[in-house]
């Protein structure tokens, strides 16, 4: 082999550092010219750090990045765009209220003699793009107008306008229906045959045995495996992603102490739930003391799902019974007065009130009964939120230290604090361990157990299947605003959830 | 184990909130000390009676405007208000001979007003600072529709006089309402259950809503305070002025909002002391009666407002920021 | 191959029905009716003149306005410039009987402020709204200070100083609406067919994908400032002509009278949505709702009144749009 061996993009010893951790730790990564090239591991494991990396978003600390054979600097998107990788983000790169024509040529548009925009030469070049992709839409449609799958058919369009050497797409089928995913494959090998190499950031492994040539793994920040797809396998590829078996990792509930809860009739009862952006027709039901574990791609509707039970969205049709009396829907305070929570999978925009206190914010929600006659009664605050600081081990130095300073651990025990200090019925968690390192993890995962233990009914959402395995009595999943399987914990498997996932 | 963020940096913290108030403190006092050398009567007991009279009203729509804009709204409205409560307290006690109606007129007027101004936030979901500029242009047509010359007093009452020009032992009429308005709002704003709502529906209206708090129900309320504050201080200047001028109360707004925003209150939402208004009300109360005792030009007061709050705003944003930075850590 | 075809005959047929401008033409034609059948001396030639001549300043302005607000930012000082900017064009005049003097130094301080908006927004990073509202007192206060609050008249006899504001055309075009046609039409020339244009609502739009798309923001955002606080300096120089004086209380409520137009002609006040023509109808129909309630005698207070409910209204019609997306 040559020097860059027909690679075009080579990745050596790079090393990212943030404060506290070091999300990468000398990686290596080649791409090949007309190679699809998967990029897997678990969450936090650097895949979007190296992206941004490679998008100009982040400058790497050490290593270096050569482009063609040649070193390359990236220090801002511009730099990276002009070389010629093009990263297509999840959060899509558009200017909504502009035409696809506009957007495909955002970044210079072609021009007349006189300095005046050549329109129709612009739409002429934005079709001829649009027809070699195989997509016939009208150059002059407004992209906001477009699905999903469409508008990121405009985005490879613009990586096509600019002769871009390198395309990485990050988890680009999240929101995808099968059909449209085997049309982002068609053009991803139309982009193969022009010699386009391709990096595919993605969570599920059957598209990367369906469609890269290569596969590599990255493990808290650090290079696992780089493999051709023909030479391994899921479950190697998976015991890279992990590093342990998935068994050990979270704590075992206690079948035994739990079955007999769904004996009881239930606490939540969805009955046939449609709301008018995503769910349609939802059923489920919780007993008292059963954790049931929902599970599904990004877009399938857990959030809203969690939202529509909580009341924070208004129904379409159907109903929503807690211990047989109806929802009102729309009003959280009703909610909350039904005896539910929730914990939202923003923490800090839609849980924590970042400038109060720890026990101000775990006090929020049951600070009437703290009072009287509408005074709040400081001694009884500051016991009952020392009583469950150290019930859950939330560590902070002082009951009025403001919760922006807490670890993102330690925060999500204060909102898991602050609904619980309310005799609830129902709590519902969406992604309550996102973004938080394994202790911690293991920590609310043993919280979570105890609270079903206690008799309350727990709906978790979640996208980690690690977790979804751990700590359920029954998995129901979604896809596309449905619910499209009903699992019981024992004997179910990966492949069977992942399965239901994307139907 | 992510470490938390140390209470080293926490106590900095405190510090520079503290740091903050003391540095009002001392503003205050060298633009004083600086305003007597030019103009020595500016010590006098008279003076400063004066002052703090003169501050009662900007002071006590502040202390209303503190507890909106700790919600995180503005109401931009409250200097048509005061005209207008002005001139329909005066008109309704001319007419019915009672102060009492009048005065009830007056706030009746500014309990409507924030109520609309609620309901164009909350239900028609309008920015705050436009809607209320609308509202402000609304209320300064209205009351010339109602009266377009000024409402002279024609009752004579006594008690009406004394609203504004009154004493109780020393301490005049409106400072007393003043100081009572204030210890309301302490007790309220820092011990009760309402108070910790509105720092929570200021800090993060989501949050506060998912924890079950009557957001939108509280928003309202509170632009109803701001105006019912702001109306009790156009009914303390319609009796000091002795007559209802649609005209009235130009660039009041400013001074308040500047006020408490040079205190300290985050246009953000979410903060907010009595103490910071307090002190940042009277910083602006002072350069303007300073203005008047040097013999200055009065409209150098609009224009001094106006940098004022461009300064707080940018010292505000800078402070904003700094947060951030420790929250994304 | 089809399909595209077929998209862009809708798209013919969309672009007719366009849902901004169609329902704004038909709300001006009602209007137009309205006051048409209601009034003896609406419809009058010299009556439609004296429209024309109306909306010419506020749309001028306008035109600015709504540059700034497509690309995100707003400018609420222009009442205060109209004002501030007449001073030097009135003093030149009087003391060198120069009208190029004069225009040219309004329209140098409509750029000076327009500077000052842009480095308080960009560099000192105050939200626009708060930053020109602090101007639009402080540019007021400086206006009072500077003449007392006498208004200062113009004592050059200028002719020519006389029919900017006040000439007409035939008896019937003033030119001041021959300014804003040929302003309007630049305008919407280098809205559509530039590059400057399309990056006005590209930042307006998504500000960070501009950035990442290599957009220098700053520099767009900085130069729709300068623009707007310009075009409504030229708006200064004909009010002052109509006045014949650089009034101290020229152009109050001007800024409001302008946003509440321009956001009912569809320029949407948080950016990246929004033409000129919208903006010319919505000054049209504001221009005639104010034209046709003085036809009718009603109270000029009214009309703050209305103006005042038509910002709410058209606000909130606005955050209904973006809702439904």
């Amino acid at each position: 082999m040559n020097e860059n061996g027909g690679y075009v993009l080579q990745v050596r010893e790079i090393v990212k550092e943030f404060p506290g951790v070091r999300a990468l730790d000398g990686v290596r990564f080649d791409l090949a010219r007309g190679e699809v090239h998967a990029l897997v591991g678990e969450n936090g494991a650097g895949k979007s750090t190296l992206i941004k990396i490679l998008a100009g978003v982040y400058a790497k600390d050490e290593g270096e990045i050569l482009f063609e054979g040649k070193p390359a600097v990236i220090t801002s998107p511009t730099d990276s765009l002009r070389l010629g990788i093009k990263v297509v983000f999840q959060e899509l790169a558009l200017i909504p209220n502009m035409t696809v024509a506009e957007n495909v040529f955002l970044e210079s548009f072609p021009l007349k003699k006189n300095k005046a925009i050549d329109w129709v030469r612009m739409n002429e070049r934005t079709t001829d793009i649009l027809l070699s992709i195989g997509l016939p839409i009208s150059p002059r449609s407004k992209v906001g107008g477009l699905t999903v799958s469409q508008q990121q058919m405009v985005e490879i369009a613009r990586a096509l306008s600019h002769e871009a050497k390198v395309v990485v797409m990050d988890e680009p089928t999240s929101a995808l229906s099968p059909n449209e995913i085997k049309f982002l494959f068609n053009v991803m090998n139309k982009l193969k045959k022009l010699g386009i190499g391709i990096v595919y950031v993605t969570h599920k492994l059957e598209e990367v045995f369906e469609i890269s040539d290569r596969v590599t793994v990255l493990r808290d920040g650090r290079l696992i495996s780089t493999k051709p797809v023909g030479e391994t396998g899921t479950d190697e590829v998976v015991r890279d992603m992990v590093g342990r078996s998935i068994t050990t990792l979270f704590p075992r509930t206690h079948p035994g102490s739990r079955t007999h809860a769904a004996a009881n009739a239930p606490v939540l009862q969805v009955e046939n739930l449609s709301t008018e952006k995503k769910l349609r027709d939802v059923s489920l039901s919780v007993h008292a003391g059963e954790v049931v574990g929902v599970f599904g791609l990004l877009g399938a509707g857990r959030s809203e799902l969690a939202k529509a039970i909580f009341g924070l969205d208004r129904i379409n049709r159907g109903r929503i019974l807690i211990e047989g009396r109806e929802l009102r829907s729309g009003s959280p305070s009703h909610s909350v007065k039904m005896g539910i929570g929730l914990l939202t999978e923003n923490r800090k925009e839609e849980g924590l009130v970042l400038q109060m206190s720890v026990s101000q914010n775990i006090t929020l929600t049951s600070i009437r009964e703290l009072a009287t006659l509408g005074l709040i009664n400081r001694k009884m605050e500051t016991e009952r939120s020392r009583e469950f600081v150290e019930r859950f081990s939330i560590k902070t130095p002082s009951l009025r230290q403001k919760v922006m300073f807490l670890s993102g651990g330690n925060q999500q025990k204060v909102l898991l604090a602050r609904w619980l200090m309310k005799s609830l019925r129902l709590i519902i968690l969406d992604e309550p361990t996102r973004g938080i390192d394994v202790g911690a993890k293991a920590e609310i995962h043993k919280l979570i157990d105890e609270l079903a233990k206690e008799g309350l009914a727990v709906l978790v959402m979640t996208s980690e299947m690690p977790e979804l395995l751990g700590v359920s009595d029954r998995i129901l999943v979604m896809s596309k605003g449905s619910v499209t399987g009903e699992f019981p914990r024992e004997q179910t498997t990966q492949e069977d959830i992942l399965a239901a996932a994307i139907l | 184990m992510e470490g938390t963020q140390s209470s080293g940096k926490g106590s900095l913290w405190s510090k520079l909130i503290l740091f903050n108030e003391i540095i009002l403190v001392a503003i205050l006092v060298t633009i004083s000390a600086a305003i007597s050398l030019g103009a020595p009567q500016f010590y006098s007991t008279t003076n400063m009676l004066n002052i703090l009279r003169d501050s009662s009203m900007a002071i006590i729509a502040g202390v209303g405007m503190t507890m909106l804009i700790i919600t995180g709204e503005v109401d931009l409205s409250i200097g048509s208000l005061v005209a207008f409560v002005g001139v329909v307290t005066m008109d309704v006690t001319n007419k019915t001979n009672s102060v009492a109606l009048g005065v009830l007129a007056g706030l009746g007027l500014g309990a409507v007003t924030g109520l609309v101004n609620g309901f164009v936030r909350t239900k028609l979901r309008v920015n705050s600072l436009i809607g209320t500029i609308a509202m402000l242009m609304i209320l300064r047509g209205g009351v010339y529709l109602y009266s377009l010359a000024a409402v002279q007093n024609y009752h004579q009452l006594k008690a009406f006089f004394d609203i504004g020009n009154g004493y109780v032992g020393f301490m005049p009429i409106p400072v007393l309402v003043m100081i009572t308005l204030a210890v309301v709002f302490l007790v309220v704003v820092n011990r009760t259950v309402m108070g910790r709502y509105l720092y929570a529906t200021g800090g993060n209206y989501a949050a506060a809503r998912i924890s079950g708090i009557k957001v939108d129900g509280l928003k309202i309320l509170t632009f109803v305070i701001c105006s019912v504050f702001a109306a009790i201080s156009g009914v303390i200047l319609v009796s000091r002025m002795n007559s209802g001028q649609p005209n009235a109360g130009t660039g009041f707004e400013l001074t308040v909002v500047a006020g408490v925003i040079l205190g300290g209150t985050s246009l953000g939402g979410g903060e907010g002391t009595l103490m910071g208004t307090l002190v940042g009300v009277l910083i602006l109360r002072i350069i303007n009666n300073g203005i008047i005792i040097l013999g200055w030009n009065q409209d150098l007061q609009i224009v001094i407002s106006g940098i004022v709050i461009i300064v707080a705003i940018y010292v505000d944003n800078k402070r904003k920021i700094a947060r951030a930075r420790i929250i994304s850590t | 191959m089809e399909k595209a075809l077929e998209n862009r005959r809708v798209g013919v047929l969309k672009r007719i029905f366009a849902v901004n401008e169609f329902g704004l033409l038909i709300s001006l034609a009602v209007i137009f009716a309205f006051f048409g059948a209601t009034s003896h001396y609406f419809l009058i030639p010299r009556n439609l003149s004296n429209i024309l001549g109306q909306v010419s300043l506020p749309l001028i302005a306008g035109v600015g306005l709504s540059l700034l607000l497509i690309c995100g930012e707003v400018d609420i000082s222009i009442g205060s410039l109209q004002a501030v900017a007449a001073l030097p064009l009135v003093h030149a005049l009087n003391g060198t009987h120069s009208l190029a003097l004069g225009v040219f130094l309004a329209l140098a301080t409509g750029a000076a402020v327009g500077i000052i908006n842009g480095l308080l927004v960009t560099r000192l990073k105050i939200p626009s709204l708060i930053a020109t509202l602090g101007m639009y007192y402080a540019l007021r206060g400086a206006v009072y200070l500077i003449t007392g609050k006498v208004a200062v008249a113009d004592r050059s006899g200028s002719e020519l100083f006389f029919l900017i504001g006040n000439g007409k055309v035939f008896r019937f075009f003033p030119y001041s609406a021959i300014l804003m046609f040929v302003i309007l039409f630049v305008f919407m020339y280098i809205l559509k067919n530039t590059t400057y244009g399309r990056r006005l609502y590209a930042v307006g739009g998504n500000a960070d994908v501009a950035r990442s798309i290599g957009i220098d923001v700053v520099k767009i955002k900085f130069s729709a400032f300068v623009i707007c606080s310009v075009l409504s300096s030229v708006s200064a120089v004909l009010l002052a002509s109509r006045l014949g004086s650089a009034n101290h209380l020229a152009g109050t409520g001007f800024e409001f009278q302008v946003v509440a137009a321009v956001v009912l002609g569809g320029v949407s006040l948080s950016g990246g949505v929004g033409t000129l023509l919208g903006a010319f109808i919505g000054v049209l129909i504001l221009g005639i709702i104010q034209n046709g309630l003085g036809m009718l005698n009603v109270n000029t207070m009214w009309q703050l009144v209305i103006t005042g409910g038509i910002i709410i209204m058209s606000v909130a019609i606005d955050e209904l749009k973006k809702r439904r997306g």
